[in-house]
């Protein structure tokens, strides 16, 4: 049996070394692309918006200014709304645990006298013969004393953030800004100097990521909205104080995979802890009925047509984005392994090559 | 002495005239677009220069965009049993189109294109289209109608071609 291809067609190897080139320039200039890759995410996010306002025939720089100009003022709103409210909150926990703190050392004592009285070997064996109490006291101590040496350094390493933070706020919306009203044109300028050969797999490839990423990321975006309602209606009824802000908190926090969920519910707990108003029944019920929606019936729908991966994928991608680039890497762990799947999928489609009928 | 692809590429990037309304213009799927939808169009069009011999895309392969010969010729072609054999089905020419069925669906290529002269084509991409007409349905509109007729046309001429082929297939057997 002869089987004959083209010889031209289905080479492997300029992909290979395009991605190779691709991902070793990528790696070299790592540490600006956090940035780059925000507002990304946030151009793919507002996109929908700014063909919504295009549609009404207005320019697309005009729609996105009149985005960032709601969004900023969202801001202001909510700096002027919540900092007063976070300061009340920060003092009222600082309170509480000032009054709570001399009683820890006896607390913990009692605990530790009386596990020491069951089981006296493995207690010594994990917290010593001394009183825990004193160990804790002592260690506090040290602390405070290596923070006080350390703080010029401390304050510096602050400073550096908040900068970056700044720094951030600024060039995340102004990249956003250019890929939302130029982002069709460096696509265009990218395909045009793909050679000929791989023209039509390059479209396909990039339709292809295109639609799964941008169904997935918009999906999430559906989800987070619809979750933050259901919270924050669900925690007014409870009575839990500042339920909006943790119900937004929370739907935001969902869209990072695993640890997202458990954050929300974290955060309302500590909130109806700390202020005693609401009860932690309440929190635990209505995030309850809020996943088992997300779950049952709004990530179904929204996420069907997205990127489709096994759980297995899923979760091994979620470890290793977060272990190699933290909450950003837990977030684009999903789309990221989707459109790698999307492009090897249609890289082999499109590179196969042709088999002609075979020879008798 | 062949050119370098990529190389090629960016020339042809510098070289790119300033704008394809007047070939389009004479295509029936473009001929109803105002001037200011027609300039979305061109937009996402690709402009693509091929030497000749070179294949354009190849039959079996996922239909994933229209092409528009702005200069040269293209043979289109349904590959043989092997690569060197092939029956040339249309030979195209410079305001002429093809490919369009993959504007619809992704279905493979029922045939190859090769460029039989060193050719420059507008290549309009599926997905990039369909985003369009997401974001300015009237374009949409406007393109898929003639776009329907053309096909309607179409399928009129295979249906007769082969009510023709039954006649004849039934009038041999009555003989």
């Amino acid at each position: 049996m002869n089987l004959k291809a083209h010889d031209e067609r289905g080479a492997w190897w300029p992909v290979l070394l395009t991605a190779t080139v691709v991902f070793a320039a990528l790696y070299m200039v790592r540490s600006t692309l956090p940035p780059v890759i925000l507002a990304g995410i946030m151009a793919y996010l507002l996109n929908p918006f700014v063909d919504f306002g295009e549609r009404r025939t207005l320019p697309r720089w005009a729609v996105i200014g009149i985005i960032y100009l709601i969004i900023v003022g969202l801001i202001i709103l909510s700096v002027f709304y919540l900092v007063p409210a976070l300061i009340n909150q920060l003092t009222d926990i600082q309170r509480e645990l000032r009054s709570l703190w001399p009683l820890v050392p006896a607390y913990l004592d009692v605990w530790v006298d009386w596990a020491r009285s069951r089981f006296p070997s493995a207690v010594s064996m994990i917290v010593g013969d001394e009183p825990l109490g004193v160990r804790v006291v002592v260690g506090a101590q040290s602390w405070i004393t290596s923070a006080i040496t350390q703080a010029p350094t401390m304050l510096t390493s602050v400073l550096t953030n908040i900068a970056n933070f700044l720094l951030y706020f600024v060039m995340v919306p102004f990249i956003a800004f250019f890929l939302l009203r130029d982002g069709r044109a460096f696509k265009m300028w990218v395909i045009q100097l793909v050679p000929n050969r791989y023209f039509e797999t390059t479209l396909h490839v990039v339709g292809g990521i295109g639609e799964s990423v941008g169904r997935y990321l918009r999906g999430l975006l559906i989800q987070a909205t619809i979750l933050a309602t259901i919270a924050s209606i669900g925690l007014t009824i409870a009575g839990v104080k500042y339920a909006v802000i943790i119900g937004v908190v929370a739907g935001i926090a969902n869209m990072i995979p695993y640890i997202g969920p458990t954050f929300g519910v974290l955060i309302g707990l500590i909130i109806v802890i700390t202020t005693s108003e609401g009860s932690v029944l309440g929190v635990l019920i209505v995030f309850g009925i809020a996943q088992f929606i997300d779950n049952w019936f709004v990530a179904p729908v929204v996420m069907s047509r997205s990127v489709k991966l096994h759980p297995l994928i899923v979760f091994l991608a979620v470890i290793l984005g977060g272990t190699y680039a933290g909450i950003l890497g837990m977030f684009l762990a999903i789309p990221v392994t989707g459109a790698a799947f999307v492009t090897f999928r249609r890289l082999r489609e499109g590179l196969k090559p042709p088999v002609y009928a075979t020879e008798p | 002495m062949a050119q370098n692809p990529i190389w090629s590429s960016i020339k042809s990037l510098i070289s790119a005239p300033a704008t394809l309304d007047e070939t389009f213009r004479k295509l029936p799927m473009f001929e109803k677009l105002n001037r200011k939808q027609m300039k979305e169009v061109e937009r996402i069009i690709h402009r693509r220069t091929y030497r000749a011999g070179e294949e354009i895309f190849h039959a079996g392969d996922t239909g994933v965009a229209l092409y528009v010969i702005l200069a040269g010729e293209v043979r289109i072609v349904i590959p043989g049993e092997n690569p060197d054999e092939g029956v040339e089905v249309a030979r195209l020419s410079a305001g002429d189109l093809f490919g369009e069925l993959a504007l619809l669906d992704s279905s493979p290529r029922s045939a190859s294109a090769v460029a039989a002269s060193p050719t420059e084509a507008a290549a309009l991409a599926r997905p990039d289209w369909l985003d369009l007409i997401d974001r300015q349905p009237a374009i949409g509109v406007e393109m898929l109608l003639p776009l329907a007729k053309m096909l309607a046309v179409r399928l009129r001429a295979a249906n007769k071609a082969t009510v023709e082929e039954l006649r004849a297939a039934k009038a041999s057997k009555e003989k």
